[in-house]
């Protein structure tokens, strides 16, 4: 009996020992993988980010390339005059790029810089103009996005806006007020970078964005699981043909520029793809000077050579249109580039001498819908001598406590 | 897990299973086991990557990542193998383990989703297969003996030797052999497969390209592994590592989809490697294009470059 006793119990003692011993293994499995997946989780968190985003400033002054007269000729006539209904985003959003906060006009149809930048990031702005159209912000979890590509009302290009926005000095905390609450700037950047691919088929703005907002680190992860770099993003930028891409490829070469601005400021690329970068565009100024017409103007065959194969179609790319689209750019981004990447200063001078006169010869009507094109030629104009736009017409600097009251 | 149901069905007693050693055994086996797979240059991680990597949207256009169909080679290997198990566990006396149904249900539910699980689900058929046939075939060769005669079978030593001959015949003849038993290495023709494109490697090694090759992705391990060192192929088998962005333009291209041209500029690729028999809208595509020339072409592949 004692004996049965005693094997009972034994054998109790030992299947209560079998599930404790089991109970240690599952808890221990299941504690091992939930805290690898939250390490794992952790690699992917988003980059730091800087609150005030970097400043890129004009380095060069150069008369020759246009005149004060001529640049206040320019201006003048580029004002941005888009107040009434409806007026396009995309209108809006390159207008406040090419202006600037700080700019106010005395035309009542001129938007001011504050009043643009409202329209694009204050839900009641918007609809004050565009009534009944589905909202420009759209909130996407805790993150938002601005819708693009989905006609006037909307933005034209993969965070065009957002880069623009950056580029003007728009900090990250600025209060934006969508149709369902408030949120803020961080929020636009940060569903950006969520949603990046390295693939995508428009990633200029969002690596301008990204260079200004970001701070210096090691990259991230993307949804994709990639490791995006501004190295990776400088390769990625350069892997195309010149030609390609939106504006006769000239974004790219811009947010290029960009990234060697920021460089200059602190750390991002390293020197390998530093180097590279700065060939890449002295071959594309050796392009663009080789094709460059006698008449000092640019087309979208500015790259021909070995891209022969690639370019576009003659009668598309050569249009008054395409001419001031790829001189205003390419004036653009040499404003801002090193000057050894620049070409000799008579291209620069003839480029800017066109590029003023096909402009006072454009009727009301060219200039509207081509408006987007020439924000990028004036602002080429303005930094070539060595101010944004809204300097140059005596625009005030304004603090951001007193735009925000505004 | 087989022996867990089985002490609890015949001793109708969760607790008769805690006491059972074999079960136990089996059970602490099966978490030494798992455990082992954790010894990997990634530990973990692994492991969290089996498990997820099935998800990925990029394996529902590999052939082998999608389901079974009944009207395919496969769909009918399975519908065969289960009518099999059927007929067998219908004369069979011995009976149905509990583990034999847990392997076999385990293996068709991942079968059923995912065709490239058939190999595996071969292994399961044959474990649940084996036993009962060794049963009836056993009873069916006891008849046949009853009815031929009434005496123990012969035993003889030269049926083993028949035996041994017959392994050793298969083995030398098999080209297996030809490397152990003389020192002549084979032919790379002997070692692989007609559908191996050699001459394209061989082709890009005497003529590697600069920039990155484009591929049918079944061809991208193989062309990384004997092609030139610095190469590098736009899509290889690990379809579930490529972002989906890279993956729906490498498909683009595939099927010369519309703006094939402008993908392939996008990623600056200035070689093409089409194979013959599935890339023929590919490449009836890039002999029309102005833009491509056939620079080398054989039995089973053409590779094109981008004109100057």
């Amino acid at each position: 009996m004692n004996a049965t006793k005693k094997t009972s119990t034994a054998q109790r003692a030992s299947r209560l020992g079998f599930i404790a011993i089991q109970l240690v293994i599952v808890a221990v499995a299941i504690g091992a993988t939930t805290h690898r997946q939250d390490e794992l989780h952790s690699l992917r968190a988003l980059p730091a980010m800087r609150n005030e985003p970097l400043r890129i400033a004009p380095l060069y002054d150069y008369p020759l390339v246009v005149t004060d007269e001529q640049l206040e000729s320019v201006l003048n006539k580029l004002q941005p005059r888009l107040r009434g209904a409806k007026p396009k985003i995309n209108h809006v959003d390159h207008a406040l790029r090419f202006w600037g906060l700080e700019a106010r006009f005395d035309d009542p149809d001129c938007l001011s810089g504050v009043e643009m930048r409202q329209l694009l990031l204050d839900d009641s702005s918007y609809t004050a103009v565009w009534g009944d159209a589905p909202a420009l912000l759209r909130t996407a979890g805790n993150g938002l996005r601005i819708r693009t590509k989905e006609g006037y009302a909307t933005a034209s290009h993969v965070d065009h806006t957002l880069a623009g926005l950056a580029e003007i000095g728009t900090p990250l905390d600025f209060v934006v007020q969508t149709r369902s609450g408030v949120s803020s700037m961080r929020a636009l950047l940060e569903q950006s970078l969520w949603d990046f691919s390295l693939n995508q088929g428009e990633y200029e703005w969002s690596t301008l964005a990204y260079a200004l907002y970001l701070q210096p680190s090691d990259g991230w992860i993307s949804r994709e699981g990639q490791r995006i770099t501004f190295d990776r993003l400088a390769g990625r930028m350069m892997r195309q043909s010149y030609s390609q891409g939106v504006c006769f490829g000239n974004h790219r070469l811009h947010s290029l520029v960009v990234l060697l601005r920021v460089d200059d400021q602190q750390p991002i690329l390293s020197p390998a793809t530093r180097s590279q970068i700065i060939e890449h565009l002295q071959e594309a100024t050796v392009r663009l000077t080789q094709n460059q017409h006698l008449l000092g103007y640019f087309n979208g065959h500015w790259a021909k050579g070995s891209d022969l194969g690639r370019a576009i179609g003659d009668e598309k790319g050569d249009r008054l249109a395409d001419r001031i689209l790829a001189t205003g750019h390419a004036l653009e981004w040499w404003a801002l580039a090193p000057s050894q990447t620049h070409p000799p200063r008579e291209v620069l001078f003839r480029a800017g001498q066109w590029l003023c006169l096909a402009i006072e010869e454009l009727d009301e009507k060219k200039t509207k819908s081509d408006y987007t094109y020439l924000t990028h030629a004036g602002r080429a104009l303005a930094l070539w001598r060595g101010r944004f736009p809204a300097e140059f017409l005596g625009g005030e600097s304004v603090s951001d406590e007193s735009l925000a009251r505004q | 897990m087989g022996r867990v149901l089985r002490v609890a069905i015949d001793s109708r007693s969760y607790w008769a299973v805690l006491a059972d050693r074999l079960a136990r055994s089996w059970i602490f086996l099966t978490q030494l086991a798992l455990a082992a797979t954790l010894i990997n240059p990634y530990g973990l991680d692994l492991l969290i990557e089996v498990t997820t990597s099935s998800g990925n949207s990029n394996l529902r256009d590999v052939l082998e990542w999608q389901s079974i169909r009944l009207i395919d080679i496969n769909g009918l290997l399975l519908a065969g193998s289960i009518v099999t198990l059927i007929v067998l566990w219908r004369h069979s006396r011995r009976r149905i383990e509990p583990t034999e149904a847990l392997l076999l249900l385990m293996f068709t539910a991942a079968l059923v989703p995912a065709v490239r699980m058939i190999g595996w689900y071969a292994i399961a058929f044959v474990f649940a297969l084996m036993p009962h046939m060794s049963d009836v075939s056993q009873r069916l060769i006891q008849r046949w003996r009853k009815n031929k005669s009434q005496g123990e079978p012969n035993r003889r030593f030269s049926y083993s030797l028949i035996c041994l001959l017959l392994v050793w015949m298969a083995f030398a003849l098999s080209p297996i052999s030809q490397p152990l038993l003389s020192a002549k290495s084979r032919d790379p023709a002997q070692i692989y497969s007609r559908q191996t494109p050699r001459g394209v490697s061989q082709y890009l090694r005497q003529n590697p390209p600069e920039s990155t090759v484009w591929a049918p992705q079944w061809w991208g391990d193989w062309l990384i592994w004997d092609g030139p060192k610095e190469m590098r192929v736009f899509m290889t088998t690990n379809v579930h590592l490529t972002p989906r962005q890279v993956w729906r333009d490498h498909l683009r291209i595939d099927v010369a989809g519309a703006g094939w041209e402008r993908t392939l500029d996008r990623y600056h690729i200035d070689t093409l490697v089409l194979d013959k028999e599935f890339h023929t809208a590919l490449w009836k595509s890039a002999r029309d294009s102005a833009s491509w020339k056939v620079v080398y072409e054989d039995r089973l592949a053409v590779v094109f470059t981008r004109m100057e």
